[in-house]
């Protein structure tokens, strides 16, 4: 009964959403008034909620497990726990779509309610754009993966989620990274209603900040989680592994980090306004292309959809029209809009530039090396695969001068600044690091990577501070300090810091974690012992487990570091409802470093002959506390704009 | 003689040109090192793979072929495209999902003298139901 109302409530939707388009057409393009301009406001709000209402009826089905739901039958078990039964909702193809409409349409919902105040004509353009997004998700949903769809007779019994999936992790990072996909829609419809209305203001950039910032913050939880996830889930002890779903997150995440910032030339500068249009097309449509290749199940992955022919076709003609639609209007249009402002190539926004190219060619080499086995195997027929030793080739050497550059642009001033005015900024400090750098070089003899690391890192921390310094010195009594100015910095500014800070904590994590870490991989028998890093490593005992949804092989492992003793536990893992296993990774953190065990099963069987997997990964804890950094900048930065928007108000 | 947006504008596409071309400079240097290419057992045996060569071979586990050897760390079976057979060596813990019968993708090293394959990695999917679409083609005989 349930379902069929979240059944009715989706196709209501998707009726309602293809009535918005024809009154959006009407209303931008043939005659505009008011009333079809209202109707279009409200039932976009109505819309909204029939999508919020059928992801929420389709939750409850999986609560009370209504087997008589394909989709429920073929991904859940009655005999799980609850939080399971729900986060199971968007463990699979058709869930987590509907999904992506219910969050689409509390996207719709506050896109609608905040452009309240724009020009109608303006509005009705955005509408215009989010409308078309909304037909397109929301047929796709129904034609191709209808989460609602029923089986008779009904099964007394549901097939079970994947064991991998039956863990907090599925809880949370979906539901964040599609908060981040989605969120770029916003974006997107703002810079077509740019183009087709042929010019902006700096209000528009003001206005999709936010919604670039939301984007952004998501996103970048969103695929943190996942990787810790996969981390401690997969028991590979890696926390990256360059494939293709991974990948084609971390594109719209990297244009999306590239618009935040020209979108800050744009507003501020009055700036590069076409190249921040172009940019929200772009990334957007990379979500789009991300969700193709992980729907069709073109490429190889972890994430193990079933794929789906039809799906693949059906999400590439959408893509192919929104994108090329998208560009074509970009083309005939993009000249109408002028950068008002002189642009200066030695300054902030001159900087921000630049930096937007290494970002926008580091995509590029990605998508490539992800692309790559499709162009190969369509022209010479071969399998080939790319992996991890193309991507830390090509990424790292292009996407490391970004980061060293953003040092200096933290601290250079926005409009014309010469080189004599940056000198004297940051140019001591500039000089003394280079010359440590050099001077380390001789010494050192370690691998590169952990070298550049620490570097950049160092780098990234000095430029920080260098800048917060001179904003709070006195200009009248040099190098004399005023508290007073600590509070007269604007809040976004600190935002900037600890996000850039939350950069160089991810990367002090990434090179310390990645050159530094130990690895042992043998055979233990009871009573064994191996020695890792500080750590002596006994394999004490293997007792068996007995849970309501799974049974297990628990391996007790006493470490001992000094005269500290701990015991770890690490499990193998059978899911009752799917028969299948899984490996349960024992982690004990000390600080920001982890000591992590993955048992085997016993080869040959009965020998009680186990292998033994142990990392030690120093400081690999900071990659995660880095990427919460600058998701919390970028909330800060958030903030700002609120206390800007009621002072305004209270002024006029 | 040309104004400052334009001198200013030609930096901008020197530095544009400059990077796009460090880029592909570096992507194609990568993409003609760092490619694994994929074979099922019938096209492994067929083509003259070199053994410093580091590839991909993909079929099912063989029925029965799974051995692992005294000490407990190394393992051999066998993966087929039900056509041919490649023996495979292993040292280390297998997935989860490695089992008889399941479609797995091994990485490493091929020794013509003897048939044999030295795995760095074994790649096992995350659901069962799941086959590589390599895997699926090999098998089905279809692969190139």
């Amino acid at each position: 009964m349930i379902a069929e109302i979240g059944h009715i409530f989706l196709i209501i939707a998707f009726v309602l959403s293809l009535m918005q388009l024809i009154t959006s057409i009407k209303v931008n393009f043939i005659s505009f008034s008011e009333l079809n301009y209202y109707a279009l406001r409200k039932t976009n709000y109505i819309i909204s909620l029939f999508l919020v209402f059928s992801f929420l009826s389709l939750i409850l089905s999986y609560a009370i497990s209504d087997f008589s739901v394909l989709n429920i039958y073929n991904n859940s078990h009655s005999n799980k726990p609850l939080i399971y039964k729900i986060s199971g909702t968007w463990g699979n193809h058709e869930g987590s779509l509907l999904m992506w409409l219910a969050i689409l349409g509390i996207y719709g919902f506050f896109l609608t309610l905040t452009t309240k105040k724009n020009s109608s004509n303006f509005t009705a353009k955005i509408l215009f754009a989010t409308n078309i997004v909304n037909v397109g998700f929301i047929g796709f949903t129904i034609f191709t993966s209808n989460p609602f769809t029923r089986i008779s007779p009904i099964p007394s019994e549901g097939n079970g989620l994947n064991p991998v999936l039956q863990d907090p992790g599925l809880a949370f990072h979906p539901p964040l990274l599609y908060l981040g996909y989605v969120g770029l829609t916003v974006p997107f419809a703002y810079s077509i209603a740019a183009l087709l209305d042929g010019k902006i203001t700096r209000d528009w950039a003001k206005d999709i900040r936010p919604w670039i910032l939301i984007s952004w913050i998501f996103l970048t939880l969103g695929i943190s989680l996942g990787s810790f996830w996969a981390y401690y889930e997969l028991g590979w002890g890696g926390w990256w592994f360059w494939d293709p779903v991974e990948n084609v997150s971390l594109l719209p995440w990297l244009l999306l980090t590239a618009l935040l910032h020209s979108n800050r030339v744009t507003e501020k500068r009055d700036n590069l306004k076409s190249w921040t249009i172009l940019l929200s097309i772009i990334a957007f449509s990379l979500t789009l292309l991300g969700t193709f290749i992980v729907r069709s199940g073109l490429l190889t992955s972890v994430h193990a959809f079933a794929s789906d022919p039809a799906r693949g076709i059906y999400i590439l003609t959408f893509l192919f029209f929104i994108t090329a639609s998208a560009l074509i209007l970009y083309v005939i249009r993009h000249d109408k809009i002028e950068n008002s402002e002189k642009f200066f190539l030695i300054s902030k926004e001159g900087g921000l530039l630049l930096n937007n190219i290494f970002l926008c060619s580091s995509a590029i080499t990605i998508l490539l090396g992800t692309l790559w086995p499709l162009f190969v195997e369509a022209i010479t027929g071969r399998d080939i695969s790319v992996g991890a030793p193309y991507f830390n080739l090509v990424f790292l050497p292009i996407i490391m001068p970004a980061i060293f550059i953003s040092g200096i642009i933290i601290n250079i001033n926005w409009k014309g600044n010469s080189f004599e005015l940056l000198y004297t900024k940051i140019g001591k400090a500039f000089t003394i690091f280079i010359f440590l750098l050099i001077a380390i070089l001789f010494v050192y003899n370690g691998p590169t990577i952990f070298y550049l690391g620490i570097a950049l890192s160092v780098w990234l921390l000095i430029s920080i501070l260098n800048d917060f310094l001179d904003k709070i010195n006195s200009k009248l009594h040099k190098r004399k300090i005023k508290i007073s100015k600590v509070f007269g910095i604007p809040i976004s500014t600190y935002g900037m810091y600890v996000a850039h800070l939350g950069l160089a904590i991810f990367i002090l994590g990434v090179a310390v974690s990645d050159s530094k870490k130990k690895y042992f991989e043998g055979v233990l028998k009871q009573g064994q012992t191996t020695k890792i890093y500080k750590y002596t490593i006994t394999l004490q005992n293997v007792i068996e487990i007995n849970q309501k949804n799974w049974i297990a092989e628990r391996g007790e492992f006493l470490v001992k570091k000094d005269d500290k003793k701990i015991t770890m536990k690490a499990e193998r893992r059978i899911y009752l409802d799917t028969g299948m296993p899984s490996t349960e990774a024992a982690i004990y953190r000390n600080v920001f470093n982890h000591l992590y065990i993955v048992m085997g099963q016993q080869q040959p069987e009965n020998s009680g002959k186990r292998i033994v997997r142990i990392y030690y990964n120093p400081f690999i804890v900071l990659i995660w506390l880095g990427a919460f950094f600058m998701a919390f900048g970028g909330i800060i930065s958030i903030l700002d704009r609120k206390r800007k928007k009621k002072y305004a108000t209270f002024k006029n | 003689m040309f104004s400052n947006r334009k001198v200013n504008r030609l930096y901008l596409v020197l530095l544009i040109c400059i990077s796009v071309a460090l880029a592909t400079f570096f992507v194609l240097k990568a993409l003609e090192e760092k490619i694994v290419f994929f074979y099922s057992p019938t096209k492994l045996l067929e083509k003259n793979v070199r053994g410093e060569e580091y590839i991909r071979v993909g079929g099912l586990v063989q029925t029965d072929s799974i051995i692992y050897e005294e000490d407990g760390l190394n393992v051999i079976f066998s993966i087929t495209d039900n056509k041919n057979v490649v023996k495979v060596f292993y040292i280390g813990i297998l997935p989860d999902l490695f089992r008889e019968n399941q479609g797995v993708v091994v990485e490493g090293n091929f020794n013509s003298s003897n048939n044999s394959f030295i795995a760095k990695k074994v790649l096992a999917k995350h659901d069962e139901n799941y086959m590589p679409p390599e895997v699926k083609k090999a098998i089905s005989g279809k692969s190139k």
